[in-house]
């Protein structure tokens, strides 16, 4: 029996005590049982009050009632960000000590590789002047240092006080002594990127506009209450109270009023969202920048009244709404029709739309039915003009020119040497004069003819969802697909056998090939795979209790969850700033807004269970685990990646040791307008240096921001 | 800003004058709010304390719809609401004592229910007819609910203030128990 049913026959005894007294009044038992009672609903009264009160003043209706933000590009971070993120969101307790220690690490590592690289001093004569505080030209940045790295002056009792205000200061001067300070102006204009985040390095998110996403999926719903009459009993009970108080009976029949909205709270509820809907778009497949217009018909074909419905059509990531709204609200009689439209924006990619958010509430509003609906499929399909901005091998590095000479003997047209006859030889390839000079047998071999095999691999992992400007919001991922595809191009003119991969944990893999089919192969992969998408992959996470990723903290809530700002957490995830317990993580996020974190030197921050101790080449090696064995042995490289973090590195090393000749194709997409933007940007140089010292090819170049354009690629 | 959407000569069109707020649209439900909280000003403007609370509910309620806060409408609801009970309990007549509670209810309802279509349309999406159809719930259980009280009040024989309570106490718990 639940409280319920032991509430209902005290309703039914208070309604006909209520009627018989009121009738007559004569009948009223003794003082003491008066008061008693008078007494009790007033305690119950008071207890509704704070009720109230509590209960309106924090509901915000919740946020599975909501419907979903969409319409716009995933809120992608800026490399350094995550950085900031993690800076502002450690606390001076000693509870926090290994996670300053982490940033404090990854700073160090930075300054250590900047002073090797400028002074051309062994790394621990490096390390000895950077923990001093001895290192740059500057006392304030050098009494910085030896405060952050030593812990002089700013520990006390197991609590460190400034350590944001030093990392900063320190950032700074890590950007300054490599030099790249020069060249980027801290607000950002050499570069284009956004330059709405201040530049005074108190980290603010890139993307502070709410999004709230629905975990429904097509054809299911749930009702639910909204909790917008909640209390509205305990309100009456206490105004009731009140009056008994004071005497008043005026003050005594306000109580109807809150006794008259519960009741009207719990008469009806949501209807269900019969809706037949037909969509239309203008244009299926639409070149960059092109305009579709899309059109939904929504019908009533239930019996019943819909006075509310709210529709929010399920727009693909990517695409962004540049006319009109994807969301409405409207009332439907039976049979009724109402028609949305609004405009999108092409991009790379395949956009399928084939669902729509719907939530229906009841005339009061008190409950609501939340539903993710299918519709008519209609896809988009927009494949940028790769061919048009092709790049030619002569264009590349020089280990990618022409066609290469091999030790492979097979049926090519050179004479490459003799060898002894064996049965079953050709008869055609007897070698007659060997024969008549020395009497024997011999067998002609010659030349394996073999074109340049090339392997294009596009960064796909989550830490490469980056982007330098988070108004366009073009990730990495779309420039080095973009990038890819002019190759694919160039390469297949140029006779080469061209495969195609993508690093990260949506696996995609195109073997070696040419000719016309093999070209529509390769630019229809990077046109649609999802693996070139334009949400981050999802994560695979350890709930373990103690990661701070978003994803493991969600909670039961099984519908919506709101996201307003994203912050790095501590293991270089990314958490939610303002999200409800389990709010959705963007950068790992289950297809959500998609902001990412660049990760610390030696986390990829990226798919895979990786963590802050993770050897960037275990990582890489694992990435690589399935990759490696498609990968044919003689194949050469192209590996177009952002470079965000030392696990992108470590991929081209591994590729370079399995004994592959590796281009690394890198695309400039950090940001210069706050100390911990410029940090990473040097970082980044930190790698290409690196990569170039260790004998691997790098080309690199700053893409356009605008995701309708091609990659940029200039050699 | 005002926008608008021109007919062009086109026979049916009809044109829209679209009355936009900073960035949010007027809504009805924006004006039925702040017309039901200037009613309980009116209906509790008998007794001074009581007006004063009227007042700061009005202002809360106008605060609340500008600063887009649920919380901020909800307290102006229950700040009217006490002024009604401050001049019920005073010098309020019975008519009086109604309008400022409905008001007071009416006005936190559409006030919180501007602030949910705010939330989830755009300005530039019409929603007369969802706010119309609310409100007209709303007024309609007002209305009854306030003649219920009239009545029972003019009804019930002077002296049984147990009887209402018990009835009041008994619809709380109905109303609490007889839904699944």
């Amino acid at each position: 029996m639940n409280r319920r049913h032991l509430l209902l026959p005290v309703g039914i005894l208070a309604a006909g005590a209520g009627v018989v007294l009121t009738l007559q009044p004569g009948l009223v038992p003794g003082p003491w049982v008066t008061t008693g009672f008078v007494l009790g609903v007033w305690v119950v009264g008071l207890v509704g009050a704070g009720v109230v009160v509590v209960a309106r003043l924090t509901d915000d209706e919740g946020v599975t009632g909501r419907l979903p933000t969409t319409g716009e590009r995933p809120a992608y971070l800026v490399p350094g960000d995550g950085l900031a993120g993690r800076t502002a969101a450690v606390g001076a307790s000693e509870s926090d000590a290994a996670e300053r220690d982490r940033i404090r690490d990854r700073l160090r590592d930075a300054a250590v590789a900047v002073l090797v690289r400028r002074e051309g001093i062994a790394e621990t004569d490096a390390a000895d002047r950077v923990d001093a505080g001895d290192w740059t030209d500057d006392a304030d940045a050098d009494a910085d240092t030896a405060a952050l790295f030593s812990g002089t002056g700013s520990r006390h009792d197991h609590v460190e006080t400034g350590f944001a205000r030093r990392v900063e200061r320190v950032a700074d001067a890590i950007v300054e002594r490599s030099g790249s300070g020069s060249d980027r102006s801290p607000d950002g204009e050499h570069d284009g990127t956004d330059r709405s985040s201040s530049g005074t390095g108190d980290w603010s998110p890139p993307a502070a506009e709410e999004s709230v996403t629905l975990d429904l999926g097509p054809g299911e719903e749930l009702l639910e209450r909204s909790g917008r009459w909640r209390g509205v009993q305990g309100l009456a009970l206490a105004v009731t109270a009140v009056g008994i108080l004071v005497g008043a009976p005026l003050a005594i029949l306000t109580g109807v009023v809150g006794i008259a909205f519960a009741a009207y709270a719990r008469v009806w509820d949501a209807p269900a969202p019969t809706l037949a809907v037909e969509r239309a778009v203008s244009e299926s497949d639409p070149r960059p920048g092109e305009r579709v217009e899309v059109t939904l018909s929504v019908r009533n074909r239930g019996d019943s009244l819909l006075p509310d419905v709210r529709i929010c059509d399920d727009v693909p990531a990517g695409l962004r709404v540049v006319e009109g709204t994807p969301r409405h609200t409207t009332a439907l009689r039976p049979g009724k029709t109402a028609t949305i439209s609004y405009t999108v924006e092409a991009v790379r990619g395949e956009h399928e739309f084939d669902s729509l958010a719907v939530v229906t509430r009841d005339i009061s509003a008190a409950s609501r039915r939340v539903a993710r609906l299918p519709t008519d499929a209609a896809t988009v399909t927009c494949r940028p003009p790769f061919g048009e901005h092709s790049v030619s091998l002569g264009d590349l590095a020089t280990l990618l020119s022409g066609r290469t000479e091999v030790s492979e003997t097979g049926s090519g047209v050179a004479f490459h040497s003799l060898r002894e006859h064996r049965r079953g030889d050709p008869l055609g390839s007897l070698d007659w004069g060997h024969l008549a000079k020395t009497g024997e047998f011999a067998t002609r071999r010659y030349d394996e003819p073999r074109t340049v095999r090339v392997a294009l691999l596009v960064d796909a992992r989550t830490a490469a969802y980056v982007t330098a400007d988070t108004r366009q919001r073009r990730p990495a991922v779309d420039v080095c697909t973009c990038a890819a595809g002019a190759l694919v191009a160039g390469l297949l003119d140029d006779g080469a056998l061209v495969g195609l991969g993508a690093v990260g944990p949506r696996p995609c893999w195109v073997p070696t090939g040419n000719g016309r089919d093999h070209r529509e192969r390769l630019l229809g992969t990077l046109t649609a795979h999802e693996a070139f998408g334009w949400e981050p992959p999802d994560p695979v996470t350890v709930d373990d209790g103690s990661s701070s990723t978003a994803s493991s903290r969600r909670t039961a809530d099984p519908t919506a969850r709101v996201v307003r700002s994203a912050a790095a957490s501590e293991d270089g995830g990314v958490t939610m700033a303002d999200a409800p317990a389990g709010g959705r993580p963007v950068a790992v996020s289950d297809g959500g807004s998609g902001i990412v974190e660049d990760s610390a030197p030696g986390s990829d921050g990226a798919e895979s269970s990786a963590t802050h101790d993770d050897d960037p080449t275990d990582v890489a090696k694992a990435l690589l685990d399935d990759l490696g064995t498609r990968l044919p042995s003689d194949a050469q490289v192209v590996f177009c990646t952002p470079l965000g973090d030392d696990a992108a590195a470590a991929v081209a090393r591994q590729l370079s040791a399995r004994g592959h000749d590796v281009l690394v194709a890198s695309p400039d997409v950090t940001g210069g307008d706050t100390p911990y933007r410029r940090l990473a940007g040097v970082e980044r140089r930190l790698r290409l240096d690196g990569l170039r010292r260790d004998g691997v090819a790098v080309h690199e170049w700053t893409p356009p921001t605008d995701p309708t354009a091609d990659a940029g690629w200039s050699a | 800003m005002d926008a608008a959407d021109g007919s062009d000569g086109r026979r049916g069109v009809v044109r829209v004058t679209l009355t936009v707020w900073g960035e949010h649209r007027l809504r009805l439900s924006h004006g039925l709010a702040v017309a039901a909280a200037l009613a309980t000003v009116a209906a509790v403007r008998v007794g001074q304390v009581g007006l004063v609370a009227g007042v700061c509910g009005v202002l809360l309620l106008a605060a609340g719809l500008v600063w887009r806060s649920r919380g901020t409408v909800a307290l102006a609801g229950v700040a009217l609401f006490a002024a009604t009970v401050l001049v019920a309990a005073g010098p309020g007549g019975l008519v009086a004592t109604l309008v400022g509670a409905f008001g007071a209810v009416l006005a936190a309802d559409f006030g919180t229910f501007a602030l949910g279509i705010d939330r989830d349309v755009d300005p530039s999406v019409a929603t007369t007819r969802v706010e119309a159809l609310h409100a007209v719930g709303s007024l309609t259980v007002a209305l009854l609910a306030g003649g219920i009280g009239y009545a029972l009040f003019r009804s019930v024989p002077r002296g049984s203030t147990l009887g209402v309570v018990a009835l009041l106490f008994a619809a709380a718990v109905l109303a609490a128990v007889l839904r699944p």
